[in-house]
């Protein structure tokens, strides 16, 4: 045994080697399978999350109480003075009534103007009413625009006196007078992420300087501004 | 298809999978991985030579790769207790396929390659050395001690096979 050549040993080896088999455990085959077949792709939670956040935010915007867009009742005497507590709005007259409206603001400085006293309309009656001028009544019906929304977007410059009517009204709902966006913003809608993105933290942040705003106006959007709270940034405010 | 071929040769490639792993545990982990690279990677099989010669390549590739993974000092592991279970026969042409896997199982892990891969994958003391990262020198000297332990350790066996027979 000694003397035993090496390559009579090896070979030995070789040949109990050769073909030989021993059974695996019977279960390996059963992870060998299950390893094998793919399993499903769990995607990201936090594109779920994002997905959920946006559907939310979107319900929400639809969901909200639009604010009434005609008014046909007003107190019945309008003054330019104001009363100390009353809340101010400022509105753009439409260009289809400016030939009305300004013949009412020069009215206004001499004769009060009054509307039709507050009558009960139903729903579908006022919206009827407000296509039609009221005709019967020989009164100037003053429309009044879509209040928090046009605020948003009125410039200041456009704010000349003919078109201009100031309305002291006490029933302004306490939002109107809170609105503080007076940043110039076109409304050209959704046209890219930028805009979905301005719109949802437009619905959800109310400061002045939103949580992250995109400028939209190139096909490219690019950030304008973000704040979050310690880390702040804006581009305008930078030039 | 899979399981065919799987049950076709897995119990062949467990021999192969238990000469370089240390215990049975180690060595159907190993089998387990050589599968799914089989499966994984059998476009890549050419068509040349046969298609078990393929699958044992992959499981000799996969369990040198764990060897390497988790390599382990090559400190000379004692084999006082290579004899629990003697063999049968005592002539040494009667040693088992399981006695020799077992001798082979006890040796240190980086003898137990060498021996593997030269003698009875065929390999070359260079592929040895670049495949394990040591040297050639280290590789022939690694090879003759494991041949000179694994001796020593069948002599031993018969010669206790031997009194046990006579007594």
């Amino acid at each position: 045994m000694q003397h035993m050549q090496d390559k009579e040993f090896d070979q030995l080896f070789r040949d109990r080697f050769d073909g030989a088999e021993i059974q695996p455990s019977a279960n390996l085959w059963d992870s060998i399978s299950e390893e094998l077949s793919p399993k499903p792709k769990r995607s990201l939670p936090v594109y779920w999350m994002a997905a959920a956040v946006a559907v939310i935010a979107v319900t929400v915007g639809l969901l909200m109480p639009k604010e009434e867009k005609i008014r046909l009742q007003a107190v019945a005497v309008v003054n330019n003075e104001v009363a100390p507590d009353s809340s101010v709005a400022v509105t753009k007259v439409p260009s289809q009534l400016s030939d009305v409206s300004s013949a009412v603001a020069d009215k206004v400085e001499s004769t009060p103007l009054i509307i039709a006293p507050r009558v009960k309309f139903s729903r579908k009656e006022k919206e009827l009413a407000a296509l039609q001028p009221n005709t019967t009544t020989d009164r100037p019906v003053y429309k009044q625009p879509e209040v928090v929304k046009e605020l948003a977007k009125v410039e200041p410059k456009e704010e000349t006196p003919k078109e201009e009517i100031v309305l002291a009204k006490a029933d302004i709902p306490l939002e109107n007078s809170n609105v503080t966006e007076t940043e110039p913003q076109e409304n050209k809608g959704i046209r890219n992420v930028g805009d979905l993105v301005n719109y949802v933290v437009n619905k959800v942040d109310k400061r002045e300087k939103k949580l992250i705003q995109f400028d939209t106006n190139d096909d490219n959007s690019s950030l304008v501004s973000f704040n979050i709270g310690f880390i702040k940034f804006n581009k305008k405010s930078d030039k | 298809m899979q399981e065919a071929l799987y049950r076709q040769t897995a119990s062949k490639m467990l021999v192969v999978c238990m000469r370089y792993a240390k215990d049975r545990m180690e060595a159907e982990d190993v089998l387990q991985m050589g599968y799914i690279k089989v499966f994984q990677k059998v476009n890549e099989y050419r068509g040349d030579g046969a298609f078990e010669g393929w699958i044992r390549k992959v499981m000799v590739n996969t369990a040198i790769e764990s060897y390497r993974k988790n390599l382990r000092s090559l400190n000379v592991v004692p084999i006082e207790d290579a004899y629990d279970q003697p063999s049968t026969g005592f002539d040494f042409s009667h040693l088992g396929m399981q006695d020799l896997l077992k001798l082979i199982q006890k040796l240190a892990d980086g003898y137990r390659m060498v021996f593997n891969m030269y003698i009875i994958e065929g390999y070359s003391h260079k592929e040895i050395a670049e495949t394990l990262g040591i040297s050639e020198g280290a590789s022939k000297s690694q090879l003759s001690r494991a041949r000179a332990i694994l001796k020593e350790e069948i002599l031993k066996m018969e010669g206790i096979n031997y009194a046990t027979h006579a007594g």
